[in-house]
């Protein structure tokens, strides 16, 4: 089973578009303990940390406890997005990481991120979304993110190759 | 604790902080150091989302760098319609 491992702002633009059940099918939902505190911070204001915590109560989303080394990447990232990359690291899992610096960290320290339009597409291309579903959540990812014009078209042409090549393939 | 700094204000200054203060029922000190209190919070938000717009940092480290949580970093970066900061050459490196 693939283990990913979610940055804070990834999970909350994935419950913000109501599609975090869906995860389970590409992998485990894993965090880490600072991320899983930055999810459940303000869980009173906000609806979205009140899903998330009940979502790690339930355990659909872990804590995955580990070894915190020392910070060894940039500080122009946050503390959970750091201690994210260095449990990908440590256990070889897959990050889910929606922000510029933390990708380009991340690629630059060898590892494979996933960003939540990245998500989107997988979902689609295992079939656990319809196109017509994939259209709809990325309608909401992109208002929410203020996806620029360019990505949104970049993702879509993305989405029409799959939907063409899941047909080929019956 | 506290700790005291003396400053020192241009006449005209000092007039409107007390009346405002007088506007406000406050004592003069009161209303500085709830302006300094607001205008550190206001500087400390502009500051780090001027770094994450600029691509300097990330998300998480303008939340932790503005003292506020990511949940009213995501909420307010919405609101005043800054848009995510990946770019596509980043998600052309991954897909």
């Amino acid at each position: 089973m693939n283990i990913f491992i979610y940055d804070a702002c990834s999970l909350i633009y994935l419950a913000k578009i109501n599609v975090k059940e869906k995860l389970v099918h590409l992998g485990s939902i894993n965090v880490s303990p600072i991320v899983k505190s930055e999810l459940i911070s303000e869980k009173e204001k906000y609806s979205d940390a009140k899903v998330l915590k009940e979502n790690l109560d339930k355990k659909i989303i872990e804590e995955m406890k580990f070894k915190r080394g020392k910070s060894i990447f940039s500080k122009n990232v946050g503390k959970g997005e750091d201690e994210s990359i260095q449990l990908c690291l440590q256990i070889d899992a897959t990050l889910v990481t929606d922000d510029h610096q933390a990708v380009n960290i991340a690629l630059n320290a060898g590892l494979k991120p996933k960003t939540s339009e990245i998500i989107l597409i997988d979902l689609l291309k295992e079939g656990m979304i319809s196109y017509e579903d994939f259209k709809n959540y990325f309608r909401e990812l992109a208002q929410i993110k203020l996806l620029k014009p360019e990505i949104v078209l970049f993702f879509t042409d993305k989405a029409m190759e799959i939907v063409k090549n899941n047909s080929k393939g019956g | 604790m506290t700790k005291q700094m003396n400053l020192r204000l241009d006449e005209e200054l000092i007039k409107e902080f007390e009346e405002l203060a007088e506007n406000e029922n406050l004592d003069r000190s009161a209303l500085i150091k709830k302006i300094l209190i607001e205008g550190i919070q206001r500087e400390r938000f502009n500051f780090a989302i001027k770094k994450y717009v600029l691509q300097e940092i990330s998300l998480e480290r303008a939340a932790e760098i503005a003292k506020i949580s990511i949940h009213e970093l995501i909420a307010k970066i919405t609101q005043l319609g800054i848009p995510s900061n990946l770019t596509i050459e980043d998600f052309k490196k991954l897909i």
